[in-house]
């Protein structure tokens, strides 16, 4: 490392420690002159340079107009910092929400924008982390939602978000960096496997096992007949008997065959198992088959539905992550 | 760029900040203008192709070439001015995205300022505050999409929150000397006298109310208004048309000149008699006149640097007069100037063009004859111009090549300009030696009382006649024909009719005057304020002013005071953005928030978000001692704020009283469950 570079880095630390104890993290902001920071925009400066000529021009020539019209822009330049300072300030920012993603996609940051004081805003420019959102007019509370690039597995705290406003003139930039208290979870990048990742031998276990299915093999009950029910299943002995027409229904353990097994990859890193399961996980809910999922710390029973595909995922996601 | 209102913004802000400059530029440059605003706008723009780099190029090279050709040079303010807005038109056609239209907004403010190079009149500068707000709005435009009419109103706000800021600093600011001398060209416009008499000069000059310098006389003491003459020139080479300055040698030899602060040369003490006795002493402020040729009454002298005096008896200035220039004199009475006339001087004051106005030299040389000897002589020519039907206009009607026999004999219709040339024709046509001086008669103290002001319509022409032993005398012939002309002075010369001529349009024109008089006698005064506490506040002034105002010169004491204003004036607005934050609250709201902070110590405040009556009922469960009270402020608060009908000053005065008798807060045994 340069000394100029440890120079940055030292600057750049003092900076974020300073900026954080400024504007600490955070739920619900409301923005003053605490949190909004102010300068020329390069339009201002141009008109800056436009400013110092005509004194200068008024000067030399001894013509009190071209004074005068200096002055006025210039007074125009200091009554725009109130203007434009006002149309951040009062501002309320508060978190909504995420959606989850897969590392590599897009996540969804919601946060909503709202106007305690009731007072119109303008052009509203938000830049986080890449993306960027224009509001050009917000009069009551609205929601914005901007889709950040997820990086790896895990928890994804997004950098700080820039809200900034150039109006009225252009001339002066309001802004706020504001680290918001929103993570997304990031599930593990899916990577298509030929081979279901089932647990092998696991048998014993399914014999025990409380979780059952709809299958074949044992007797489970009687319910009443259904049109459809396969006539092969109606108890006749009980039609016998004028007991009405009912069917028994079989049942079989969920068997280990159908838990995805982090364990049953073999010569694999972490990350590459992870990243299979997930595809697993994402194809099994897909053809409604429910499975399991047993992480070396964690089982998950067996289940099917989104629901059941999120609660796995999100294990996936956090799988011995560092929060 | 994709929105079309902007696009219109900013077509509008160029065209406000390009009108007061129409008249004055080449009339391809307006074309070439105008063309480029109806390509830019977006229904045209559509069908037409795109200008590419070598066209652009080639009008790069074009337009240079074409300002070359008409103003010969590519410096100076109006050749500036042209390339500028050539360069703004060049720009236009290229203006695709944001930034560029900003750097056409910032120009448009350029274009409009220095349209002031030009005019400083109070209409260009009341035009450029409605220009100021269309380019401001044109900005607004760029930031917000939403109508041209907010626009236009913040555009207005904005403005007249920086009028205040602007005024105080232009008071206050201090008025710095100029980093470097610029030298204006001779097309500057500016108006004044030029260093010969043509036709028709003195008579644009009239119509001008522009100041040409002010004199501030010692202790007061001012002379009479008849007398007052303002040196600036002599003219005595003539050609028949055009009266010219000496062109001797003598005269323009600069050791004959003498400089102040410099040992006086030997004509000064041969060729000046005066009375010892008798002196005033003035200080002129001269505006800037681009000539070194500096105004002062006869005989005067001025010890300040830089300034001499000349063989004719004029003071001039080492250096043209760029600047505004105050320097002191001292007027002389003169018992004789040039008592002994040296032939060349006599030579230089007799020269006439070899022929033509036979009329008037035939006519000369009989009355000369005639009267016998030259003081006689000169009363009876004067005599003449008093009792013959001679009158005094600014609309005579034109002369040809005999141009002094045919305004003596024939027309009769003239001003300063021609009653001095002929006078002084007759006077050489009869061997007298005599001279145009042209500068200034009179002028007018100011409306404060504190100065005598002179302005360009006091420009005058007289004579001066050489006599044996006398030596110089003043002869104004055109106060033979209008003494009022001397004694009250142009401005009241301008309510005659016969000064505007007699044909159908000056007829009009004196109709307007009178119809309009009073209008324009308060269009007058307000030119004149303007001109003399807008245009001419300078150092000087300043000064003056805050001298007024603070009664003290301290340079602390000033800066103190406009910064102290500029520091109220933002504080205000600040205050004003501040308070914009808050949400109006209804009384009635202000005491249920009150009350919440009265209990929030005992962990009771109304929580974020919760219902006003939510949270008196959840009080009620918490605190069941407090029923009563609860439920009457309750109703109250329901009353003030949910019905039509009720009295709000009672139940208020209700809400007010419950919450000074609020009970007290009594621990709560937690239920057992």
């Amino acid at each position: 490392m340069t000394f100029q570079q440890r120079i940055k880095v030292f600057y750049a630390g003092r900076w974020q420690r300073w900026l954080k104890r400024r504007i600490p993290r955070t739920q619900d902001i409301v923005l003053n002159q605490r949190r909004v920071f102010i300068f020329l925009t390069s339009y201002g400066g141009f008109m800056s340079l436009l400013l110092l000529s005509l004194f200068i021009a008024g000067i030399n020539y001894a013509n009190n107009l071209l004074l005068g019209l200096c002055f006025f822009l210039g007074s125009l330049l200091v009554v725009t910092i109130h203007h434009t300072f006002a149309n951040l300030s009062g501002l309320r920012i508060t978190v909504v929400g995420t959606q989850p993603a897969f590392a590599g996609d897009v996540a969804g940051f919601t946060i909503r924008l709202s106007n305690p004081n009731n007072r119109r805003y303008y052009s509203l420019q938000l830049d986080w982390d890449g993306a960027a959102e224009k509001i050009s007019f917000l009069d009551c509370s609205r929601e914005a939602t901007l889709y950040l690039r997820s990086q790896q597995r895990g928890l994804f705290h997004p950098p700080r978000l820039k809200i900034s406003t150039i109006y009225p003139l252009g001339l002066l930039r309001a802004w706020t960096w504001l680290d918001l208290d929103l993570t997304a979870i990031i599930y593990p990048k899916q990577i298509a496997s030929d081979v279901l990742p089932a647990g092998d031998g696991d048998n014993d276990d399914a014999e025990y096992s409380q979780q059952r299915r709809h299958g074949i093999d044992d007797f489970e009950g009687l319910r009443t007949f259904n049109a459809g029910d396969p006539l092969a299943h109606v108890s006749w002995k009980h039609l016998a008997r004028g007991q009405g027409l009912l069917v028994k229904t079989y049942s079989e353990p969920v068997t280990g065959s159908n838990a995805l097994d982090y364990q049953a990859f073999v010569g694999m890193d972490k990350e590459n198992r992870l990243s299979r399961l997930s595809w697993w996980v994402v194809k099994l809910t897909q053809q409604q088959q429910p499975f399991a999922l047993k992480l070396p710390n964690q089982t998950i029973a067996v289940a099917t539905g989104q629901h059941h595909q999120e609660v796995c995922l999100t294990a996936l996601a956090l799988f011995e992550v560092d929060v | 760029m994709n929105n079309v209102m902007s696009r219109y913004w900013l077509l509008a802000a160029l065209v406000f900040a390009f009108i007061p400059h129409v008249e004055r530029l080449p009339w391809w440059l307006n074309g070439v203008m105008c063309v480029m605003l109806l390509w830019r706008l977006p229904a045209i723009e559509q069908r037409l192709p795109r200008a590419n780099n070598p066209v652009k190029a080639l009008l790069l090279v074009a337009g240079i070439v074409s300002l070359k050709n008409t103003y010969h040079v590519l410096f100076g303010p109006e050749a500036g001015v042209s390339f500028l807005i050539f360069c703004v038109a060049l720009k236009l056609i290229e203006t695709n995205d944001e930034r560029d239209s900003y750097v056409l907004l910032t120009l448009s403010f350029f274009v409009l300022a220095t349209s002031f190079l030009f005019s400083k009149s109070l209409f260009i500068t009341l035009y450029a505050g409605l220009a100021l707000v269309v380019i401001t709005a044109a900005y607004v435009s760029f930031n917000q999409q939403i109508s041209s009419k907010h626009a236009a109103k913040t555009a207005f706000i904005l403005l007249s929150q920086a009028l205040p800021l602007m005024l105080i600093l232009f008071v206050f600011f201090p008025r710095l000397p100029p980093l470097w001398t610029l030298k204006m060209t001779e097309s500057s416009g500016r108006t004044g006298m030029s260093d010969n008499m043509s036709p028709g000069d003195l008579a644009k000059l009239s119509q001008s109310s522009e100041l040409a310098f002010r004199v501030e006389f010692k202790d007061n003491k001012v002379p009479p208004k008849a007398l007052l003459y303002w040196r600036g020139l002599t003219l005595s080479r003539f050609d028949g048309k055009t009266w010219r300055t000496s062109n001797s040698p003598w005269l323009d030899d600069y050791a004959l000149t003498a400089w102040s602060q410099r040992p006086l040369p030997q004509w000064t003490e041969t060729q000046i008699r005066i009375k010892e006795n008798v002196q005033i002493h003035y200080k002129i402020i001269l505006e800037p006149t681009d000539k070194s040729w500096l105004y002062a009454l006869s005989v005067p002298y001025s010890n300040d640097n830089g300034i001499g005096l000349t063989r004719d008896f004029r003071l001039i200035n080492s250096t043209p007069v760029f600047q505004r220039l105050t320097y002191n004199v001292v007027k002389f009475d003169a018992i004789a100037l040039d008592p002994d006339l040296p032939d060349w001087l006599r030579q230089e004051n007799l020269q006439l063009p070899a022929i033509g106005n036979l009329t008037a030299r035939k006519m000369a040389r009989q009355w000369r004859t005639f009267y016998g000897n030259d003081e006689q002589y000169i009363t009876a020519v004067l005599h003449w111009f008093t009792k013959s039907q001679f009158y005094y206009t600014l609309e005579p009607p034109p002369l040809g090549n005999n141009r002094v026999d045919e305004f003596l004999f024939q027309t009769r219709r003239g001003f300063c300009e021609h009653y001095a040339s002929s006078f002084t024709f007759l006077l050489r046509a009869a061997g007298i030696p005599a001279r145009v001086v042209i500068g200034y008669q009179g002028g007018a103290l100011s409306p404060t009382g504190d100065s005598w002001q002179v302005r360009q319509m006091d420009a005058h022409a007289w004579v001066e006649a050489w006599l044996p032993q006398k030596g110089w005398i003043t002869l104004d012939p055109t106060a033979a024909i209008a003494p009022e002309r001397i004694e009250r002075g142009m401005s009241d010369m301008a309510q005659n009719q016969e000064v505007w001529g007699d044909s159908a349009l000056s007829v009009m024109k004196y109709g307007n005057y009178k119809l309009l008089g009073q209008l324009r006698n308060i269009a007058d005064y307000m030119n004149y304020r303007w001109q003399r506490d807008v245009l001419g506040y300078d150092a000087d002034n300043q000064e003056e002013f805050l001298l007024k105002l603070l009664g003290d010169t301290q340079l602390w004491k000033r800066l103190a005071v406009l910064f102290g204003s500029l520091v109220v004036i933002a504080a205000l607005l600040a205050a004003w953005t501040i308070l914009k934050d808050r949400r109006k609250i209804h009384p009635a709201d202000k005491i249920i928030v009150k009350l919440s902070k009265q209990l929030s110590a005992r962990g009771l405040s109304r929580q974020q978000g919760e219902g006003v009556i939510a949270y008196l009922q959840r009080l009620q469960q918490q605190q069941p001692q407090w029923d009563k009270s609860l439920s009457s402020l309750q109703e109250s608060y329901s009353a003030v704020r949910y019905q039509e009908s009720h009295n709000d000053v009672v139940e208020m005065k209700k809400m007010a009283r419950l919450l000074r008798t609020w009970p007290r807060y009594q621990p709560q045994k937690t239920k057992e469950l």
